[in-house]
């Protein structure tokens, strides 16, 4: 058996209005090169000025990915020629990172696993440019600098990670955190965040060729990439053939990855300090005041919905990783209680209106009052727990309350047990060979029997008096 | 023999030498490279290195946008813009 050994390198990009060293909006979309000066498009002489809120937000991501932050740390200039890089070097940091040695906790199959972070430093993006036509039609490519200069938190993590899976897990929850601090919407559509991946495949202890693989646009290409990329690096080492160890691009077409054409050697950039700035130094007492605005946070909602409220670990996650749901879901069970059939009718029935509407959950007209009256129906024996999930659907489309929806639809639950028995001698009459089937023994057919009458009376029969009464009729029978 | 090789370095820097300028700066690098072998006879163990020489306060500014350049700036000053964008010569491959 091959064990994959996966490590991730993300760039996040710190959600600020204006750019990591220049006051130029961090707009996404805008028209290209509507958002550049002096400073973001390398004009000789321009000096960068370090904005405070980048600061703000890397120590905040910093320590909720319970790294130490470096009280000193420095910018460096790495060097490398690209059009879409102005100054012919990036500022980033490099001998002393603002944050390190961090770690998360995943969860994955019920297993809990540390991921170790080596390194979460700030930096500034580059450009970005376009190549149309192909070669022989266009003699240019097209640059636009509205990114350039646009904050980003770089996390590097060790190689942890032991499966596709794993890293879907990592980004995932690494996003959540990014989401609940405010520091980044991580939407992979718009640039905000970015993943490279290195992974290499080993039979024993010795670790195999890493491989890095690039151009990865969503989580779900990041585990496609990294299941194509397991299977192709252990055929060829099954095959007695080398794995080389070079950058590779993830074709999201047909889900493969390919070789870049790189000169390794030109890998130099020749990292040296940044004259034009000082070193950066936050003092504990920040980093004190910014630890205590770090929310609950994703992963520790989670573990208190499992353990506090029974809540599954898929619905769990589902809930306490996306902010607006679990707002939602706290606010609504502070007032009903029932976590877990809250928690049931917002992963079905609420998400499903949400996807069909492409609504956001702030915008549900379903709020504590209208779940306490659907729970109270439910409770009070009115409605059974199905029918309740079409009040539900009604009421969130239609606006009426739900006991206005049971009133008008005539949806109470049958509980009159004479009603009952007639139905449920007519279904007994209409299925006699069940009926022969229960009282030769086999007493698994009640189950259909109480399907059978439940489906006569539209589900609105009660089931636990169903149960009752069928059982007494079946009895009776058998005289 | 030289400590380095040149023709890296000048496909790092993105230069294109003639044959005597590549003797010259060769000459002249080796000189630099010389000279730093010199300072490494001095003991430095146990001591940081010196990145900064003054540590001045690092100056930072409030997350507040500016206006930068127009288009017509931009226009003035570079010749090959047009539909927004910088052109540059087309960039082959990765
Ligand atoms: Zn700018």
């Amino acid at each position: 058996m091959y064990k994959p050994t996966i490590g991730l390198e993300i760039h996040l990009q710190l959600m600020t209005e204006s750019k990591i060293f220049c006051s130029c909006s961090t707009e996404f979309a805008a028209k290209p090169n509507t958002h550049i000066c002096p400073v973001c498009i390398g004009l000789p002489g321009a000096l960068p000025v370090l904005n405070e809120k980048v600061i703000e937000y890397g120590v905040m991501l910093g320590i909720a990915l319970n790294c130490t932050i470096n009280e000193v740390s420095s910018f460096y200039r790495k060097n490398y020629f690209y059009p879409d890089l102005p100054k012919g070097y990036q500022i980033t940091q490099y001998a002393i990172p603002l944050a390190k040695d961090g770690f998360l906790e995943i969860v994955t199959e019920n297993q809990r696993k540390m991921i170790r972070i080596e390194k979460a430093h700030i930096e500034e993006d580059s450009g970005k440019s376009i190549h149309t036509g192909d070669i022989t039609e266009s003699e240019y490519s097209f640059i636009d600098f509205n990114r350039s200069g646009v904050p980003l938190m770089e996390i590097v993590t060790y190689p942890d990670i032991e499966s596709p899976d794993e890293a879907y897990e990592f980004l995932n929850l690494l996003r959540s955190i990014a989401r609940y601090l405010g520091v980044s919407t991580g939407d992979m559509e718009k640039g905000a965040l970015r993943c490279d991946v290195n992974i290499s495949v080993s039979k024993d202890e010795v670790m195999g060729t890493k491989v890095e693989i690039k151009n990865l646009n969503s989580f779900r290409s990041v585990k496609r990439a990294l299941e194509y990329e397991i299977k192709r690096q252990t055929k060829l080492i099954e095959e007695g053939r080398t794995v080389v160890k070079e950058t590779r691009h993830f074709d999201e077409k047909d889900g493969t990855t390919k070789a870049m054409r790189t000169k390794e050697e030109l890998n130099d950039y020749r990292y040296f300090p940044e004259p034009d700035l000082p070193p950066l130094i936050i003092s504990g007492d920040f980093i004190e005041e910014i630890g205590q605005r770090i929310p609950e946070l994703p992963n520790q909602k989670m573990r208190r919905f499992i353990e506090d409220y029974s809540l599954s670990i898929d619905y769990a996650r589902s809930i306490a990783y996306v902010p607006s749901f679990s707002k939602y879901f706290e606010s609504i069970i502070a007032f009903t209680g029932k976590p877990r059939e809250v928690a049931n009718f917002i992963m079905v029935n609420i998400s499903n209106y949400l996807n069909e509407t492409g609504k956001d959950i702030e915008e549900v007209p379903f709020g504590k009052e209208e779940f306490k009256e659907l729970l109270d129906l439910i409770d009070s024996k009115i409605i059974s727990l199905n029918i309740a999930k079409n009040v539900l659907d009604d009421s969130i489309r239609s606006g009426k309350s739900p006991s206005e929806i049971v009133r008008e639809k005539g949806l109470s639950q049958v509980t009159d047990e004479d009603t009952l028995r007639s139905m449920i001698v007519e279904v007994l009459k209409e299925n006699e060979m069940q009926v022969r089937q229960y009282l030769a023994g086999k007493t698994k057919v009640i189950g259909f029997l109480v399907g059978a009458v439940m489906k006569k009376s539209g589900g609105k029969a009660n089931p636990d008096l169903v149960n009752k009464i069928l059982l007494k009729e079946l009895e009776t029978l058998r005289q | 023999m030289s400590k380095f090789d040149i023709e890296k370095v000048e496909r790092l820097a993105g230069l294109k030498l003639k044959d005597d300028e590549r003797e010259r700066i060769k000459r002249d690098i080796d000189e630099i490279i010389n000279y730093f072998d010199i300072l490494k006879e001095v003991d430095t163990d146990g001591i940081d290195p010196l990145v900064y020489t003054k540590w001045t306060r690092l100056t930072l500014r409030n997350d507040e946008v500016h206006t930068g350049l127009t288009l017509e700036e931009i226009k003035k000053n570079r010749k090959l813009f047009g539909n927004n964008f910088f052109r540059v010569r087309r960039i082959i491959g990765e």
